[in-house]
């Protein structure tokens, strides 16, 4: 018998569109391939009649101003007519989220297998309208400046962190570089090109003290994973991937409310929580997928998830800690840096990439036997937060 | 000869008319266009593509032509959409015609039809075996209360060319003649919706029928036709006394006058590019084959063409393929009133729709719910623990506490964090901007005390973490022409900064 706060749900198939600006795609053009990609990961097969009920993470209606995006936005491209089909929004953790809540209802035995797709279209809209250049659709012209876009109340964190901590440009540069080193072996990858430090720290400033490279593209994606219980995923496969352990919080949106400037408390507690449930510490985890939507934002969640103490990211990085070789890789998929962050598509293809490299299947990036993987997002302003853990 | 005629015709007319008495009831004293008692009028929701496309498919069915087949689009409107932009490519996409078939648009003046004719002929003259899709689609808007308002029409038609040796050829064309004419009597100006039209119409009708004439002189003689092998005569028509009188200048005869159906202007008004060729389909439904016929497109301000045609064996056939014929369209209509009229010319404007879709904010009454506590600085004040909570909240950012005092929301405060915006939506503010976030001075709350704002213009470069700023009211942006006020942060550059 499954005791209060333990979790573990099979993933037995994950499968994701290469992320970009997909202007031949359609959302649903994007899902469809997604969902098929999915469905050929599954080992030993799988008859699609038995996916009894499905998650949808996006933002599109925010970010694009769709109106009605909801569980049919799903079912109609995917034939999967009069299924239960729940929509997920929760800015950047909405992929995460959607992973989280489907495999509550797997744990809770209410539906044995299920699928989730991530999905966003960001490049329909031109550049300047874009969460880079623009203010953020729930920011209020009143209270925040026409300025406060993505980067700028991203941003604000990392000149904090500069301030308090003594953390230079070159030291989040140094992410941008690492995950475009990793994002160029992925194919999957939108940005496949490496960049050097100079590149980095000599490109146009979007958000002082973040460069153009230190921001994460804009692009179109899809991704989806297939979860079921323990017992059922060997119908599916020898080598499942299990779900332990999984945290959200969700805090302050406003600049002016936050507790803190040189962390996120958000990522702290979701982390705590997953790490509890999973009953693992940070030392235990192998490999993770942080969420660098601007570099330095993964630079100060090294902090948040405890891989190394409050100040020390840049110490770490210096070190070597996040790299391949180093004591806890971060972003081996090339990280939203590289790969791209298509909003509601990037936690389900955070839990791909941890699908594969549990399952020893990243090629030049791949591992020596890990045992435990993280995904991490943070949205809103860093408002809301998710981390999920899984194991063997 | 030109070896070269029509495979397939099509024709759209709008089911919408007005009627002239309508126009005039609202304009008594604006003039008119003799002769025409009604007029088509194009809905929102039509256009030149529309209607276009709607002849073009009639067209491609009577030639019994793929749309694979087609190795050329000749698109001849002077209604266009777009000023810069193509229509052409517009319509074939909505054909499905090869991405390889080569496209043209002929704009500018109602001559635009008959060039794309020629350019048809030209094409496949010159290119063996090849067919030419010709789409000649107008909806003139005329400027309100002025005598074109009585007249312009809408209307589309199509025509498929190909080699006379394919013997499905319909209707040969055997002579062509141009005469062009600078004759400043309509016009629409760079930027303007509306014709013009020049007050005295003598000016325009008289050059109207010099042009005629001279063009149907030109084709006898080409031909070296007499007036009695040519059966009949087309061409556009100003106003309802036209037909007649071209009859009358040129000798050659009305088809009107053998029951066919001609002097379309006074049913659906001046469909300009395409007008004398909506009077040559209508022939072309109700003439014998062997007869022989010249039709005349006049373009103001710009010139005439024409050309000689004779009618084969495969009319017979191919006319009986339609489904709808010009007459059916001409059936069925229904009338707008004047104010309705005057929506779809776009002269009653209906403001946008609020809140702007495009605005990014959210609706008027959430401006109006806060404009008052954030624009007169009203904050919170804890009564628990004594935390700045602006603007308001139920509970206590610190405290969860819910009893508050009122208070002025002080104006000094210290920069917590901030970045330099070099990348900035499209707005006048010239980057780089400073946006930040600063906690008021004096204020004891962890969270509660904090204020966001954007700096003005300063030496971004001197901003520290700890640089002393004040709050100060200016506009903050702008939306649906509504000034957006807001607080800026001031830097005092004398205090504090680390």
């Amino acid at each position: 018998m499954r005791k209060k706060g333990e979790l573990r749900v099979a993933l037995v198939g994950a499968g994701m569109i290469r992320f970009g600006e997909l202007f031949e795609q359609s959302f649903d053009d994007m899902v469809v391939e997604a969902y098929r990609d999915c469905l050929n990961s599954v080992d030993k097969g799988i008859d699609e009649d038995e996916i009894e009920a499905a998650w949808l993470g996006t933002c599109q209606g925010s970010l694009l101003r769709r109106e009605i995006v909801a569980g049919f936005t799903l079912s109609e491209p995917l034939g999967l007519l009069l299924k239960p089909v729940t929509r997920v929004e929760n800015a950047c953790c909405s992929g995460s989220d959607a992973i989280r809540n489907a495999a509550f209802a797997v744990a809770a035995g209410i539906y044995e297998t299920v699928l989730v797709v991530g999905a966003e279209k960001m490049r329909d809209v031109p550049t300047r309208a874009s969460l880079v250049a623009n203010r953020g659709i729930t920011s209020h012209l009143w209270m925040h400046p026409r300025g406060a876009t993505a980067p700028q109340v991203f941003g604000q964190n990392v000149t904090a962190h500069m301030a308090k901590f003594g953390t230079k440009r070159e030291h989040f540069a140094k992410v941008a570089v690492k995950n475009h080193l990793y994002g160029s072996m992925n194919e999957k990858s939108a940005l496949k090109f490496e960049v050097t430090l100079e590149q980095v720290l000599n490109a146009p400033l979007v958000s002082w003290p973040l460069g153009l490279f230190d921001c994460c593209p804009t692009t179109d994606g899809a991704a989806a994973v297939i979860l079921t219980t323990e017992e059922n995923a060997k119908r599916y496969t020898d080598n499942p991937v299990f779900l332990v352990g999984t945290g959200i919080s969700a805090d302050v949106f406003g600049s002016f409310w936050k507790k803190s400037f040189t962390n996120w408390p958000a990522t702290q507690q979701a982390a705590k929580e997953a790490y509890k449930m999973a009953g693992i510490t940070p030392k235990d985890i192998d490999v993770a997928e942080l969420h660098d939507c601007f570099s330095s934002t993964e630079l100060i969640t090294y902090e948040d998830v405890g891989f190394c103490e409050q100040g020390k990211a840049g110490p770490w990085i210096d070190s070597g800690g996040p790299y391949l070789e180093g004591e806890i890789p971060c972003n081996l998929s090339g990280g939203l840096k590289s790969k791209g962050h298509p909003v509601g598509a990037t936690g389900v293809a955070q839990a791909h990439e941890i699908f594969n490299q549990l399952r020893g299947k990243k090629g030049k990036t791949q591992l020596k036997n890990p045992r435990y993987g993280l995904t991490h997002n943070l949205g809103g302003t860093g408002s809301v937060a998710n981390v999920n853990i899984y194991g063997l | 000869m030109t070896g070269v005629g029509i495979l397939g015709y099509g024709s759209y007319i709008p089911s919408y008319r007005i009627r002239f008495k309508d126009i005039r009831n609202a304009w008594p004293q604006a003039g008119s266009m003799p002769g025409i008692q009604e007029k088509a009028v194009a809905d929102f929701d039509e256009d030149v593509v529309t209607m276009g496309v709607e002849a073009a498919e009639k067209a491609l069915a009577m030639s019994e032509l793929k749309e694979d087949q087609v190795d050329a689009l000749f698109m001849g409107t002077t209604s266009s959409p777009f000023a810069e932009k193509s229509v052409a490519v517009i319509v074939q996409t909505i054909l499905g015609l090869p991405k390889e078939a080569l496209v043209y648009d002929l704009n500018s003046s109602c001559r635009s039809g008959s060039l794309a004719i020629r350019s048809a002929i030209d094409y496949v003259r010159s290119n063996n075996e090849s067919k030419a899709l010709v789409v000649i689609a107008d909806n003139r808007l005329p400027t309100m209360a002025t005598p074109p308002e009585t007249s312009l029409g809408a209307a589309a038609v199509s025509f498929v060319v190909g080699a006379v040796k394919d013997n499905k050829v319909l209707c040969e064309i055997d002579g062509w003649a141009s005469v062009s004419n600078e004759h400043p009597t309509r016009w629409r100006e760079s930027g303007s919706n509306y014709l013009r039209f020049h007050e005295d119409p003598r000016i325009e009708r008289d050059n109207f029928f010099d042009c005629v004439k001279k063009i149907s002189g030109d084709l006898l003689k080409q031909g070296n036709y007499s007036k009695e092998d040519i059966n009949y005569i087309v061409s556009s028509q100003m106003d309802g006394r036209a037909a007649g009188q071209v009859s009358k200048d040129t000798g050659l005869k009305n088809p009107s006058d053998s029951n066919i159906l001609n002097n379309l202007v006074t049913q659906i008004g001046d469909a300009g590019s395409c007008a004398a060729y909506l009077n040559l389909i209508a022939l072309l439904d109700g003439a014998q084959p062997g007869e022989r016929g010249i039709v005349v497109s006049y373009g103001v301000a710009a010139g005439c063409d024409g050309f000689t045609f004779k009618l084969t064996d495969a009319l017979v056939e191919a006319r009986k393929k339609q489904t709808r014929t010009l007459e059916d369209l001409l059936n069925d209509k229904q009338y707008l009133d004047y104010v309705a009229f005057a929506k779809r010319m776009g002269y009653l404007e209906v403001a946008p729709i609020l809140p702007d879709p495009n605005s990014g904010y959210p609706s008027q009454p959430n401006m109006k719910r806060e404009m008052e506590e954030i624009l007169s600085l009203k904050a919170q004040l804890c009564s628990k623990c004594g935390s700045i909570n602006f603007p308001k909240r139920h509970y206590c950012i610190d405290c969860r506490g819910t009893e508050f005092t009122t208070i002025k929301l002080p104006r000094k405060a210290k920069i917590v964090t901030f970045n330099i915006q070099h990348v900035l939506a499209i707005s006048p503010e010239e980057p780089p901007v400073v946006v930040g976030t600063a906690k008021i001075i004096g204020a004891t709350g962890e969270r509660g005390g904090h204020v966001s704002a954007a700096m003005i213009t300063c030496d971004a470069d001197k901003v520290k973490v700890g640089t002393e700023v004040e709050l100060i009211l200016r506009v903050c942006g702008e939306e649906l022409g509504i000034p957006k006020y807001g607080y800026k942060f001031k830097p005092c550059f004398a205090n504090g900064g680390e």
